[in-house]
């Protein structure tokens, strides 16, 4: 029979695999198959439940401990700026600024005609000296 | 080894000798079934590989409430369609094209026997788009009933049997325009 009158649908030599494999191809393949069957981590929902349940009673654990350590370090009592100057070295005494500021500069014994000497110095002129009295 | 032992070896939990149950009564099968997608005897050897580490990875999770077959199966079929879509994405190819380069393999492979109107009617079923292939393969070449099909391939008998009406049909008109 010619090629072009076999009927695809009925022709058993057409359904007959055309390939080949190697020699002894089968074997090899079942042997190295075989080898992937290592043990397989099974889900175990007690060891999945039992890890869910120890994170979640570390977390409160490690909330709990923040929360007391805390509070144990958190004034409870107002503080006033009192409080706080007491740790500042000694560097802002409020004594200072409740006087009157200027009995402070009245000790430095500036004069007038040191002040007029420092602006002549600094090349400010006469003129705008007198227009600025 | 019975289909029905090795899952009763799956239930006792005792999955290495179901998976060797497997291997031994299915590895050919597979290998042919695969083949035919695959084509390349060393691209169907090297996915054999990937497809044996699959059916033991789910091997636990396999309840029985399919055919082992179908299930085995349909693990290899997944498996060699998604290789054949990585080939498509690596080599950014069109469908068309991935099937046409497939095709002309055949003609390169020194394990095909086949003779003229072999090699054409491989190339033809090559041709044919994924699903209507999928359906030929499995019924011409496997004789699989339309149901076991239906569950491999998770389509309907009717859709299957119209796509293996159309499949059928674009073989036929193929091998009459070859040059044989």
């Amino acid at each position: 029979m010619k090629d072009s009158e076999r009927n695809i649908m009925y022709d058993d030599s057409l359904r007959k695999c055309p390939y080949s494999v190697p020699e002894g191809y089968f074997d090899s393949l079942k042997e190295r198959a075989m080898k992937y069957a290592q043990p397989a981590p099974v889900f175990q929902f007690k060891r999945v439940l039992y890890t869910a349940v120890s994170m979640a009673a570390m977390f409160i654990l490690m909330v709990t401990a923040g929360t007391f350590l805390l509070e144990k370090t958190t004034p409870t009592e107002d503080l006033t700026h009192e409080d706080y100057i007491v740790f500042s070295d000694g560097y802002f005494d409020l004594e200072i600024y409740d006087e009157d500021m200027s009995e402070q500069y009245a000790d430095a014994s500036v004069t007038d005609e040191d002040i007029m000497e420092y602006l002549i110095y600094t090349g400010v002129s006469e003129e705008f000296i007198e227009l600025s009295k | 080894m019975q289909d029905g032992h090795i899952i009763n070896l799956c239930h006792k939990g005792e999955y290495e000798l179901a998976f060797n149950g497997i291997v031994e009564t299915y590895a050919e099968r597979l290998y042919w079934h695969v083949r035919r997608f695959i084509w390349s005897h060393e691209d169907t050897d090297d996915l054999m590989q990937d497809i044996f580490i699959k059916i033991w990875s789910a091997l636990p999770s396999f309840r029985g409430d399919s055919q082992l077959y179908t299930w085995l199966y349909r693990i290899a079929t997944n498996e060699a369609l998604n290789r054949l879509k990585k080939f498509q994405r690596e080599f950014a190819l069109s469908l068309d094209a991935v099937s046409e380069a497939l095709a002309a393999r055949i003609d390169e492979d020194p394990y095909f026997n086949g003779d003229a109107l072999q090699r054409e009617l491989h190339k033809a079923i090559q041709r044919l788009p994924e699903k209507q292939r999928l359906v030929f393969v499995m019924r011409y070449f496997d004789e699989m009933k339309y149901e076991d099909i239906a569950e491999i391939t998770g389509t309907s008998v009717g859709a299957l049997k119209a796509s293996y009406h159309h499949a059928y049909n674009k073989i036929k008109e193929s091998l009459e325009n070859a040059d044989l």
